[in-house]
Parts: C-alpha cells; structure tokens; sequence
C-alpha cells in the first residue's frame, strides 16, 4: 500500500495526513465565503462558471434556476465530504518493510522462535555478529537503499522522507554504533555475550548493574525499543488520521453514520482498540498475544512471522512487567507508575521515557563519535541518520504520556530555524531584508511563534498567534493555536471569540455555536444576563443543532438589548454576527458588525468581516470598499487582500484578483525561513487555497503556463512571468 | 412505488471498490474488493452471475474468486474476449485474469498476465470499446499508461496531472480520446495520437516537471474532482463528480482533437447541468447506456442516485434514490443487456442489483 505522503514533499502530498483529509473535508474556504450564499447553485451556462459566484444579477436567474434541486439549506451539517487516501497515505510501505525485516540480521531468529527463545538466540548469537556489527550501520543502510533507489525519482523523494524501512534500521542500529564508539577497548571479536549486553545496559538505563543473570531484560529492552518505535509512531499517525476523518464526519445526523462498521472502526483506531499490526489490523489485546494475522495466505510471511513474535514479546512484557524486579527495568518502572494506571498504560509510559531517554544519549554519542571519525566515510553516513534520528525525537517530543496513554500535545507545528528564537540579540534587519517583505512595521508569524515557543504555557502568546495566523490565512495554524490558548487558559474570552470566527469561515457550525456559548458563558459581565435567559428557556435536551442555535441567538439579542443603554459592547455585537453569519443571516450580520466598528473604528479585522459579509451575501462590489480600509490599516493583512482578490474573481476582474492574490502569497511566503543550506522550509507556509484561487484566475485569463507554474507552487517564477505579460 | 427488493449478495470481510458487468454475458458480474476497507491487507476478485433463485426472483450466486497480495480498487472486463478481465491494485500492479485457464494451484489461482509500471495505487481501468485491443490504467503516481494484452509493457504513457488521478475513461465514440480527474480539481481531455512531450507553452521545462498537454483541461471543480464518465449518446458531454458533492455535466464539443491537439492547449467546458443533492462526495459517476439523459451516482453519503439531465418542466433532477447500502457507496455500474437495472457495491460488503 502507499505511504510516502506522510512527512511531505511528494504530488499529491499534504504536508501532513490531517492536513490531507481536511482538505477534502473542508471545502476552500476563502472560495465558499464568498460564494457561500448565492454561489451554491454555481453554474450558469457560461463557461468557468461553476466555480464562483457570478455577479449579482446573472447569479439569481441562476440560483432560481437551480434550486429545483434540493439545495442545502438552514438545517444543513457543515459542507465536508471526502475521499480516504489520506488514510491509506498513512499507512506504511508493507511491501518495503518486508525487505528490512528479512535484512536485519537480530530479526531473523525470531522467525520460529518464541518470545524467550528469541532472547536466548539473541544472547547467543551476539559474539558472532558483532564483528559484523562494527559495519553494520553503513552496510544496511545501503541495503536499504536499494529498494528505495529502484523506484522513480519521484517516489524516491517522498521515499526518502519518511520511510519506515529507513526509520527501522536507525532504530536498529543507530543504538549500537553509540555503544562501539563508547567502548572502544572492544576490539575484539571474542569477548562474551554478557559483558556486552551489560555495557549496553549500562547505555539504556544508566543502571550498573554487575550481574549478568540480568542481561535477558535489558536485551528484551533494546529490542522493544527498536521494534516498538515505528509501529506506535505508524499508529500515531493512522490514529490520528482516523480522529480527524471522524471529527468531520461528527455532525451527520444520518442514523446510518452511527451504525457504519467502517466508521466504527475508525473510532477503534483513534482509540487505539485498533492497531495495524503488520499487513493487518487487529484487536490491541490481540495483538498482544503471539497470534499471526488470521490471514496469511499470500503475501507478506516474512513480515508477519516477526511482528507475530514482537507481539509475544509485548505479552510477556505486559503480563508481568511489575511482577518481575530483577531487571532494572521493571525497578525504574515500579517507580515511577501512578496509582490506578493499567499495566499496558505504565508500559508505553515507561517505554516512551526510556526511548527518549535513550535516544538523548544516544545523539549525544553520536556526535562525539562523527567529531571523532570526521574523516571516516562514516561521517557522511551519520548525517541523514541524525537528521532522521531528529525528525523522530521531534515526532516523539510532540507526545505526552498520561494515565490515560500517550496523547499529542498541542499539535502546532512551528517553523524550524526560526530565526527570531536566538532571542532578542539576533532581532537584526537580517531577516526582514532576506524576506524582503513588508513585515517590518508589523509583528510576524516567526516572531510570535517564537514567542509562544519561549514561553509555551502563556494563553495570551497563543491567542496572538491564532489571531495573526488567521490574519495570515493559515485557518488551520490558527485554530491550533487558539485550542492551545484555550487548554491554557479556558477562561480567555477573546480566544473562545476568536476560534469562533476560525470554525465559520471553516464552514465547522457546531464549532462556531460552541464556542460562542462558551464565550458568553464564560463572560462575567453576562453571567446574570444568561443564567436568567436559561432560566426563562430551558434547553430541551432532544434539541436539534438549528434549535440550539437559534437558542443562542435569542439568547445574545435578549443580552443586547438589556444592554442598549449602555455603551456598546463590540465582542458582543461580533459574537452576534458571527453567529448570523454561519446562519446565513448576511443583513444582520452586517448590522452587527457595522455597530462593533462604530465603536472601534480602528479594527482592520473588522472591516474585513464587513467586507466578507457583504460578498457573502452577493454583493462583492460593495465588499471592496471595506477591504480597501482593512487594508489601509493594515496593508499587510493577507486575509483581507486575498478576500479582495476573490470579490475582484466574482467581478470578473480576473487580472486585478490575480495581483491581489499574488500579493497575499508574497506576503505569506515572508515567513518561511531559509535553512543552513539555503534550502526554504516552504511547508505549511503558503495555503493551498490561495494557489487554487490563483490557479482558477489564470484559467480564467487564458494563461495555462501561469496556471501549471501555481502547480507547481512555484512563487518566484510565477512572479517574474505574470510582472512580464 | 413498489419495487421489488434488491437482489444482494455479501462478500463478508472484503468491502467492494469497483464493480463492473460483463459486456458478453447478461448475467455476470466482477467485483473487485480490499480487505480491511483497503487499508491494508489482500484483495480478491469475486466473478458473480444473476440467475433465477428461489421463487423465480433473480438471486446473485458466486461463480468464483480470486485472491490477491493487495487490495483491488478497479476492474473493467475485456472487450474483445469474453473470458478476460483486468483489475487494478493498490501495489500499483495490473493484472489480467482468464476465467477459464487454470494457472497456479487450485488454492491459489494466478493472473495469465502481470504489469507493475505505477509507482503508486491504481485507481481506475478502463478498456476502450472502439480499439478492443487496448486499456488504460489511472494512478495515484499522476500518470495514465495505455496497454496491451499482448505487450509485456506499456505503450504509452500520459503524465496526465501533477497529483493523483483519480479515474481515466476512453471515449465511447473517438478512439484514441480519454477523459482524466484529479485531485487538482481538472478534467482534462487527451489525445493519445498527440505526441506525449511538448512545451506546453514557452518557460515550461519538461524535464523537472513532465506534464502531458492535455487537449483540453476543464477547470471542473475546486476540490478534488474523483470520477468522471463519458456520455454514451452526445459526443464529447462528460459528467463530473467529487468532494463538492455536486455532479456537473460538461458539454466540450469546443475541445480541438487530432495530433495537434497538444500545441494548442485550451482550457473550457461548458457546464450545462449541476445535479445537487449528495449530501458527501460522490466517488462513481457513470452514465447510462441506454439513455442520453440519464445517469447513475454512488457516494459517501451511503446512496446510489439516479439523475435526469432534461428533468419535465417542473420536474426534478433526481429520479431515484437507492438507500439500503449501510457504508459508503464506491461504486455502481449499469447493465448492458437490461435496460434500468444497476448494480452498486458498498463498503457494507454488498453488492446490490437493482431496477430503477
């Protein structure tokens, strides 16, 4: 099955799964707020009508036209389909992990060997592949290249990026080329299984332990650490995936939806009921036990028999692991488990501690061992490995274990090299002039990233990277950052109301509603207002979505107007209107926010909302003048200047919405940073539907070679050409 | 209405991707299908045939299967020997089944004929009904291959968008024309008589970004476009259908074919229908073959529709709804020999055929 597309850089690529399914979830966005009330009807019988929203007048012929079919209306879940590649994406290459298998040479034994037979061997078997040991790094990792160099170039790239095949053999290997360089009185080929384990041992759990009746734990040890690593991290990803495909999937009323066995299976994935284990997927206590995959005719014995064995090694490991305190392992493990947690759980806590533990040292020892060897060949060698070993530290760093098993902390990802993180010393015009973009006046993605990363449990840095990050358009950056800010701190009210306008323009309904409740809930100012509004008007607890909603609704406007003679309230006018907004009530909305600006004149995220309000609601001409005062304020707000290319599409001004979406993605792309090698880190930075848009616009010019070169995502000569027309 | 129930027929544990019946035998049906939602996992090709069961309602009745080392996404039966069949893996591997040679044990039997070229899943086949020597194969790797039973390789190869395509079609009335969908949210129209290299337009470099100039690329959707069919009746009319949930129907009779085709990329397509109604995306649009106007959908809304594009006055687009599948819908394909009877197949393990 496929793979390659997990980390990034390949066609179809997201830069991530998530971000994958949510692009199929989530239609365009800047698209669908523009086009959102009139354009859903779309087509007229014009040619490249079907995209956007014609103007005012041939739009309604058109949508009386076409509502005969039954259009989505009021009542309606929020506008998410999809298609799963994103899910087989996640999946490892089953056919290239075979060939590691077969390779590595502490697999093979477990071929037919039980879980203690397999330590035995493996204790047997040390003094006669050591000497092969001293070469292995580098040897296996040609071998593993082999398969990969035999693919096309394409696939090689995405190969190459994250492999578990490669993944493997580092977990494998890069282990002991740490221990030979820290030990190097071994020299020779006959000295015992033992002392060599101990040492090893001595490297996993910085325990002395002198006694070699102890050696079978810390082996057993290693090689879960080495056998575990890539499938939890595979799982990790699948399991994620799953809960993504199953949030958006979470408002369809359908009674079929709850029923569906593919759907239920998803939920056992994202819960972890469900692991992939080899070429099959397979009850999590199940796997536990020493079963082969029920299916095994055909293809892939070689990759079942070990895994089958791995398996029994997690049986024995999780039937006893406290039981058993000869080991040092267990010991450090009684420790340090929590009253009330389930063997399995202490397990991958436990192991999650010593393999980042372990992998720490083992860095450490491996740059030692490549200043040493700078001239050795094997220099050259370690350099992808650590930067693999890198990747992986990260993907593990971005876990926390609980007692209730390993979760994702925030799943924000931040930019690397960011230069802005070498503190205040190296804020020079450095950056800004390599950029070249006009961030000077105002506070960029990097800096605020930097921020919130110095200070990681400060709510209030988070809330502005949200902010800035959907100023940017980068919808889905800010509501990580949002959610972060809210799991800081649930009480800071302008995230709920910000994460409120990321969910409407995501088109996500019930998250708008909730987090507008939550906001006017949390609200102090409020509280008596709304506890006395609940007491008049109970929720019934069958209440439908749309019910709720308007609930809500009633609920503000009661607020509002209690209100009406005291100064005005802007946050509340804006929670008013976003909730109009995901309801489609455009003059209202308009109403609200018009009222907010006049209190504060000076919001640019204002006029914009104005702005998308008016295009949303057919009126694209009036929009502009909005977007013009946003960005007066503002020139470097992306968000407004891409709302305004889009109204120039649905003007049909297709080469001044070429410039201002252009513009916006120069504006982007001043965050991305360069690397050592000069190499620029473009993932994340420029949003997809920004491209598209584009892309459409030169459809509609008639410019096919531009179209091909946003393809290709291609800035600078997308630049250079459009500056030459 | 009263209709008589779906004649059905389950496959337990192997959800069904792609179906198709047989263009020799009234009666038979292919199914190709992935154990664990293709995820990951074996594949196998079911051969069933519609016959009389009990009570003379029609009942389906497994002829026999294949097993395969991965999971199968398509399979389009031979047009020019009744026995053959090809089907498209998700290890990028085609493979050419002959119902009546027995190779391989009798546990296991093999394919007469193997191809691996795609470096990624292949997700549609398609086999041309005017040269009846030749089919093409889509995948996720962005290319479209044309082959031959007889050719132990490819014979060409369209670089036909710079992600996955979905789903290829040859044309029902030009030889030598295909249709293509992507997640670039394009249709694109081909000529295989065009040559597959040339600059699409002055700046363009080939070689780091090799991309076939299409006759034609309509711009069909801003998301991810996954299926598409040719009309049977109209020259060059296509449906279109996707994650925007809406199936539009694309009249490109504008589209200028022969070798030039390539020189003079053009982008258009005049939508002249949107069948809204789907409440997911629509994975399988396929026209009928004994109506102009009329075609069938499957979705992941778990519903097989039947659409009208010329709807009475008054009237509505949508003609039928199938509802009893209980997952997604992938896939659904009319009978050649009966007018109005469809087959649908599920990820709930079930194939259904039906009278609309």
């Amino acid at each position: 099955m496929s793979l390659p597309l997990l980390v990034n850089g390949a066609e179809c690529g997201p830069s991530n799964p998530l971000q994958g399914l949510s692009k199929r979830f989530d239609q365009d966005r800047g698209i669908q707020q523009d086009q959102f009330a009139a354009g859903r009807a779309g087509s007229s019988k014009e040619t490249f009508r079907s995209q956007y929203s014609p103007a005012p007048g041939v739009n309604q012929d058109a949508a009386r036209f076409f509502s005969a079919s039954p259009a989505p209306t009021y009542g309606m879940p929020p506008p998410s389909s999809f298609d799963l590649s994103a899910l087989h994406r996640s999946l490892p290459i089953s056919h290239g992990q075979s060939v590691v298998h077969m390779q590595s040479p502490t697999q093979t034994p477990s071929l037919q060997a039980g879980a203690a037979a397999w330590a035995a061997d493996f204790l047997q078997q040390q003094p006669s592949e050591k000497a092969v040991e001293r070469h292995a790094a580098p040897m296996t990792l040609e071998q593993n290249m082999s398969p990969v160099s035999q693919s096309s170039p394409g696939a090689f790239m995405s190969n190459m990026s994250w492999n578990p095949a490669m993944g493997y053999s580092t977990a494998q290997f890069a282990p002991m080329a740490g221990v030979q360089q820290s030990i190097p009185q071994m020299q020779s080929a006959q000295i015992d299984a033992a002392k060599w384990d101990q040492e090893f041992r001595s490297q996993v759990l910085s325990l002395h332990t002198e006694n070699p009746a102890a050696a079978a734990p810390a082996v057993e040890d290693r090689a879960k650490a080495a056998s575990r690593s890539q499938p939890v991290h595979e799982g990790d990803e699948l399991a994620r995936t799953a809960g993504a495909l199953l949030d958006t999937v979470q408002g369809e009323t359908n009674p079929k939806f709850k029923n569906s066995a593919f759907l239920g299976l998803m939920r056992q994935l994202r819960d972890r009921d469900v692991i992939l284990e080899g070429n099959d997927l397979v009850q999590r206590d199940e796997a536990a036990g020493a079963q082969a995959p029920a299916d095994v005719k055909g293809k892939g014995r070689a990759v079942d028999a070990p895994t089958a064995a791995a398996g029994g090694f997690m049986q024995s490991l999780t039937q006893q692991p406290i039981a058993d305190s000869s080991g040092g392992a267990t010991a450090s493990s009684e420790q340090t488990s929590r009253p009330g947690e389930d063997p399995n759980d202490t397990y991958f806590r436990q192991e999650n501690e010593d393999y980042i533990a372990l992998q720490t040292r083992i860095r450490e020892s491996n740059n030692i061992a490549s200043l040493e060897t700078a001239s050795d060949a094997r220099a050259s060698q370690m350099a992808p490995q650590e930067a693999e070993w890198g990747a992986l530290q990260q993907d593990w760093d971005a876990f926390e274990a609980t007692a209730a098993g390993i979760r994702p902390l925030a799943s924000y990802q931040f930019q690397s090299n960011n230069p802005y993180l070498h503190g205040e010393a190296s804020r020079t015009r450095h950056h800004v002039a390599h950029g070249g973009s006009s961030q000077t006046l105002y506070e960029s993605v990097l800096e605020l990233e930097a921020a919130a990363q110095k200070d990681p449990t400060n709510a209030s840095r988070w809330y502005q990277l949200g902010v800035k990050q959907q100023e940017n358009e980068r919808e889905q950056k800010a509501v990580q950052a949002l959610r972060r800010a809210l799991e800081l701190d649930p009480t800071h009210l302008p995230s709920w109301l910000a994460l409120a306008v990321s969910h409407t323009n995501e088109g996500d309904r019930l998250g708008a509603y909730n987090a507008i409740r939550e906001w006017v809930g949390r609200n102090e100012r409020y509280a008596a207002a709304v506890a006395h509004f609940r007491a008049l008007n109970p929720e019934s607890a069958g209440a439908t979505h749309s019910e709720k909603l308007a609930g809500l609704m009633h609920c503000l406007m009661s607020i509002v107007r209690e209100h009406a003679g005291d100064e005005i309230d802007a946050d509340i006018q804006i929670a008013l209107a976003v909730l109009l907004n995901t309801n489609e009530d455009y003059a209202k909305a308009r109403d609200c926010f018009t009222t907010a600006l006049a209190v504060r004149p000076d919001d640019w995220l204002l006029y914009n909302r104005v702005g998308a309000t008016l295009a949303n609601s057919g009126h694209p001409d009036e929009a502009l003048q909005y977007y013009y005062s946003a960005l007066e304020l503002n020139p470097a707000y992306i968000r407004a200047r891409f709302n305004l290319g889009i109204s120039c599409i649905n003007l049909r001004r297709y080469d001044e919405a070429a410039q201002h979406i252009l513009d916006a993605l120069v504006l982007q792309d001043g965050d991305s940073v360069r690397d050592a090698s000069g190499n620029e880190d473009k993932r994340g930075v420029t949003t997809t539907a920004l491209w598209d848009s584009l892309k459409t616009c030169c459809l509609h010019m008639q410019r096919l070679d531009l179209a091909t070169l946003c393809d290709r995502r291609d800035l600078d000569a997308f630049r250079l050409n459009f500056s030459m027309q | 209405m009263n209709r008589p129930p779906p004649a059905v027929f389950e496959t337990p544990g192997f959800p069904h991707y792609g179906v198709a019946w047989s263009p020799f035998h009234s009666n038979r049906i292919a199914l190709a299908s992935s154990a664990n939602y293709g995820l990951v996992g074996n594949g196998r090709l079911h051969l069933v045939s519609l016959g009389p069961g009990p009570g003379g309602v029609p009942a389906l009745s497994l002829d026999k299967f294949y097993e395969t080392q991965d999971g199968l996404y398509d399979v389009a039966w031979s047009e020019i020997h009744e026995n053959q069949l090809v089907s498209a893996s998700g290890d990028g591997s085609l493979k050419l089944w002959d119902i009546m040679i027995k190779v391989g044990t009798r546990r296991s039997e093999l394919p007469i004929r193997a191809w691996h070229e795609h470096t990624r899943e292949v997700f549609s086949v398609d086999w041309s009904n005017i040269n009846k020597d030749q089919f093409i194969s889509s995948s996720w790797d962005g290319t479209v291959k044309l082959w031959t039973p007889d050719q132990p390789r490819s014979i060409t190869t369209i670089h036909a968008h710079p992600s996955c395509v979905y789903q290829a079609m040859f044309s029902p009335h030009q030889p030598d024309v295909i249709a293509t969908c992507s997640t670039d949210g394009t249709v694109k129209i081909f000529d295989l008589r065009a040559p597959a290299y040339t600059p699409a337009a002055p700046g363009v470099n080939n070689f780091t970004a090799p991309l076939t100039a299409a006759a034609l690329t309509v711009p069909a959707a801003g998301t991810e476009v996954l299926t598409v069919d040719w009309n049977k009746y109209r020259p060059f009319v296509l449906a279109s259908a996707g994650v925007d949930k809406a199936i539009k129907v694309w009249d490109c009779r504008m589209v200028k074919l022969g070798p030039d085709a390539a020189q003079n990329p053009a982008v258009g397509g005049a939508c002249e229908a949107q069948l809204m109604g789907h409440e997911l995306a629509v994975r399988k649009v396929q026209w009928s073959p004994h109506r102009a106007d009329m075609l069938a959908s499957a979705g992941y809304d778990m519903t097989c529709r039947v659409w009208t594009t010329t709807p009475p006055l008054g009237g509505k687009h949508l003609l039928y709804i199938h509802d009893p599948h209980t997952e997604f819908v992938v896939g659904c394909d009319w009978s050649l020999y009966e007018e109005g009877v469809l087959a649908s197949c599920s990820w709930d393990c079930r194939l259904n055929v039906f009278r609309v």
